[in-house]
């Protein structure tokens, strides 16, 4: 049983880690919006790595659409 | 050349509105032009971009998920907005934040999560941005700048996709709100914690943990226990505090009670080897008050910003003064009106509203100040007068020199006064204090009781103690002080949700009484706008003389004009110019004939169809001869298109309904007899004090009228519902006020507060009994501490339980309404 001794603090010290970790989160105003990054995260896959390229493509096609008047 | 912008955007929607409304923009679902694919410029740019980038995975993905997004009001901008004034000086000391790098905009027209992609991405093609993150619920984008880049740019961006940009102004209440969120989240994880860990070693203790174990885990949930007594139950403390200050007991004081009493024993226990401690079931008291708490305010806060982002009364487009300040050379130039600053001198044409109060310098004119005070009749104001932001210039230009902008408004303080009101009025502050009034001596007196009964069964102190404790603990008040709240602010939300701001949590009491409503006819079930019923053209050319000659005004009739004859003509008088008398009509000079859109004369009175309509002919005068009448268009103020299918709801459910209008007989009983109104049931020219009188008489009625000319009936009423008018008047005469034209929301809004009401009942039934069943059973010592501790939180989740199902319907309700 001594090993209650061991555990103890280690299941104490990951649960204050965690809290910490949480109330960092909290400061930094991850949870200040619930709501978008629900939906965020739709558009998340392959935009995220942008190259330069496909940067210029993008804004090219964005000014093309401005133009055509759509 | 007052707004071109607003008439343009007004033109849009009706267009829509007129021609097929079931077709869809292939982006965002949104009613639009069957000849276009897409509602607005944004849509039809992410569409293609997307479309591209994901191989048409997205919308093949999107079509199974369904949208989730709602149909708004379109927007299409015809001219770019001038934004150099966001970077100026003056504006950024009073807008940006961070040092100037930061500042968030309102973004109209923001609607899906193609926005949120689209908006976010600007960063990567426009140079000098950081980031842009948009919060879709509240549609505020925080740009954050990097050195080199202007918000101009970044606004006009926002504009070139389709979204208008309104700079908001985050001012040190919103940054403390947005703190206090912060912090009351963080003080429920700790107490959570705390509260889950002591749990833990209690179940060993009560498990039958010994020898040295045991004294290990009772010194542990001591020390677990002290994050949550003095960092977590800190508004506890402070609600104490408080109101002791203001001599009178909150319902802080009856939990601050407990956890001393609570605490104070077990520590005393913890050092003599006393067999009970109460670590976690004070832990868990202090999570289970946090949590509900942080889920009430989070309602709230919600309703509260849809309410601050109603008021945008601000012109688009002034003209202001530039050249020296002596009026001798110079000239006035467009310019954007959040651009203006105090000690700029501005005109303000006659149909225009003032962008801030200011003083007269030149010109006499009438000013409708309806929106300030209520006052329908407009006022006279000279040289020298003042005259306030959001008020409406009438019949001729003003000069004027502007003294106080955006925040130092009259208009703004007003607002600013009104939300305040909402906050310390807020249902949970009120109901709290009030049950707390009673509850806190009751449970004094019956934890007295029980150290009487104690120690008079026992004859020693320590069971004595634990039988006050008991009392103590198990009729703590959170099952009725907290769920009946919660119901409360389940139903606001609710209400705001479909665009009804309800003041507080008495309104929905007084509305679940309801028995008879009774509604203002202009602005109510009208929508209060003049639109075209007929049109009678006797010349071939009558039609385009009309929309020329209309093409420019501000005044209502042009409008309805433009809002009918929705293409614009080819440009064969282009250049035309326009008389513009107030009163009389439009006149203009085409080929030596005089064309004039005005009054109908005598003779061709008998051309009228309709009795309750304003009628307006199409004149052509020679330079010989008399007047020819070309064409006869009929205006009136066209009924609501939800007006009938509303009333008979709520005919159907058993509301005695009445119209009250101060209108002619003519106009009200042809409104009252296409909504089907009983002789009787309708009353026309009748005065304000009449209908106060009226609805005096009438022991349970609602009004539905406008904030401004209804405002007394509004206050006589049992409960009054403003839909449209001055902010002051509503806050203060009306119990609920609409943000919305939709009249569907009374239906919802009166069974909303009918269940509401219901649910709080059954919970006050089921606590009333738990309190008197369980206090018996502590009185008489057969409760230890141990299982009122575990009782306590039960009673208090089986009404939340209650509570959350019992507004199940409610949701329900919602989801058919969208």
């Amino acid at each position: 049983m001594n090993i209650i001794y061991i555990i103890i603090p280690i299941a104490l010290f990951l649960g204050g880690a965690f809290v910490v970790a949480f109330l960092v989160s909290v400061k930094k105003g991850q949870y200040d919006d619930l709501e978008t990054p629900a939906h965020r995260i739709l558009f998340a896959e392959n935009f995220a790595e942008n190259t330069e390229s496909q940067k210029n493509t993008l804004e090219k096609s964005i000014r093309e659409g401005a133009l055509n008047g759509k | 050349m007052a707004t071109p912008h607003v008439l343009s955007s007004t033109t849009t929607a009706f267009r829509g509105e007129l021609r097929a409304p079931e077709a869809q923009c292939l982006y965002c679902f949104s009613a639009c032009p069957p000849e276009n694919e897409f509602c607005c410029r944004g849509c039809a740019q992410v569409y293609d971009i997307v479309n591209a980038r994901s191989g048409g995975a997205f919308f093949n993905l999107r079509t199974k998920l369904g949208s989730s997004s709602k149909p708004q009001t379109q927007l299409e901008f015809s001219a770019a907005s001038d934004f150099s004034y966001l970077d100026s000086e003056e504006y950024l000391q009073n807008y940006a934040a961070e040092n100037r790098t930061e500042m968030e905009f309102y973004l109209e027209g923001v609607h899906c999560s193609a926005c949120v992609w689209l908006t976010e991405k600007i960063p990567t093609w426009i140079p000098g941005v950081a980031s842009i993150q948009l919060n879709l619920g509240t549609a505020v984008a925080t740009v954050r700048l990097k050195p080199g880049g202007t918000f101009q740019a970044v606004a006009d961006e926002f504009l070139r996709l389709g979204y208008r940009p309104s700079p908001i102004s985050s001012g040190v209440i919103e940054a403390l709100q947005k703190n206090e969120a912060r912090r009351h989240l963080m003080q429920l994880a700790v107490a959570a914690a705390s509260a889950g860990n002591i749990m833990l070693l209690a179940a060993a203790i009560y498990a039958g943990a010994d020898g040295g174990f045991v004294e290990l885990f009772r010194w542990l949930s001591f020390l677990l226990y002290i994050p949550s007594l003095v960092y977590s139950a800190q508004p506890f403390y402070k609600g104490v505090i408080g109101s002791l200050r203001r001599r009178y007991l909150s319902i802080d004081v009856p939990i601050v009670l407990g956890i001393a009493m609570g605490t104070g024993f077990s520590i005393y226990n913890l050092l003599t080897g006393g067999v009970h401690l109460y670590f976690d079931s004070m832990a868990s008291l202090i999570f289970l008050m946090l949590s509900t708490r942080y889920l009430l305010r989070r309602v709230n806060q919600k309703a509260l910003i849809a309410t601050s982002i109603v008021q945008f009364v601000a012109p688009e487009k002034v003209l202001r003064w530039s050249g020296d300040n002596t009026i001798l050379s110079g000239s006035f130039t467009e310019v954007d009106s959040r651009g203006v600053v105090v000690g700029d001198v501005l005109k303000i044409l006659p149909g225009a509203a003032f962008p801030a109060d200011a003083t007269i310098l030149s010109g006499t004119s009438t000013v409708n100040t309806a929106l300030l005070t209520g006052e329908s009749k407009p006022l006279l104001s000279e040289p020298d007068d003042k005259v306030f932001a959001g008020t409406i210039n009438l019949s001729h230009p003003l000069v004027v020199k502007v003294l106080a902008v955006a925040s130092k408004t009259r208009l703004a303080r007003i607002v600013k006064q009104a939300e305040d009101s909402l906050m310390s009025k807020a249902p949970i502050v009120q109901f709290l204090d009030r049950v707390g009034q009673y509850f806190v001596v009751a449970v004094v007196v019956f934890a007295a009781v029980g150290f009487y009964l104690g120690y008079r069964d026992a004859g020693d102190v320590v069971s004595a103690i634990e039988r006050a404790l008991a009392v103590a603990i198990v009729v703590c008040p959170c099952t009725f002080a907290l769920a009946t709240p919660l119901a409360f602010a389940l139903a606001m939300k609710q209400g705001a949700r479909d665009g009804l701001i309800i003041k507080d949590a008495e309104t929905i009491e007084r509305l679940a009484q309801i028995q008879q409503i009774y509604f203002d006819k202009t602005g109510t079930l009208t929508t209060g706008r003049l639109s075209v019923v007929r049109w009678e053209p006797l010349h071939k050319d009558a039609e385009m003389i009309l929309r020329h000659l209309e093409r420019d005004s501000a005044h209502p009739i042009a409008v309805a004009v433009r809002a009918h004859f929705s293409q614009l003509s080819d440009g064969t008088y282009d250049g035309l110019l326009v008389d513009e008398v107030y009163g009389l009509g439009v006149s203009a000079k085409i080929n030596n004939a005089t064309y004039r859109v005005g009054q109908l004369r005598a003779v061709d009175q008998t051309r009228r169809r309709f009795s309750d309509s304003i009628a307006v002919g199409v004149y052509r005068a020679d330079t010989d001869a008399s007047e020819q009448l070309l064409g006869v268009v009929e205006f009136a103020d066209a009924i609501k298109s939800d007006a009938a299918d509303t009333l008979a709801q709520l005919r159907q459910s058993g509301y005695s309904v009445g119209l009250l209008s101060g209108d002619d007989a003519a106009a009200v009983t042809s409104v009252a007899g296409q909504l089907g109104f009983a002789s009787g049931s309708y009353f026309y020219e009748v005065s304000p004090e009449f209908k106060a009188t009226k609805l005096r008489a009438s022991a349970l009625a609602l009004m539905v009228g406008d904030g401004a000319n209804d405002s007394i009936a509004l206050a006589s009423a049992y409960v009054g519902l403003a839909v449209r008018g001055g902010v002051e008047l509503c806050a203060r005469s009306a119990g609920v006020f609409a943000i919305t034209d939709s009249l569907r929301s009374i239906v919802n809004l009166l069974t909303v507060s009918k269940e509401t009401m219901h649910v709080i009942y059954r919970n006050l039934v089921f606590a009333v009994i738990y309190n008197v069943v369980v206090l018996s059973v502590a009185l008489t010592g057969h409760l230890t501490p141990l299982i009122a501790a575990v009782l306590m939180p039960i009673s208090a989740l089986s009404v939340f339980l209650s509570t959350i199902i019992g507004t199940k319907k409610l949701r329900a309700l919602r989801s058919v309404n969208i």
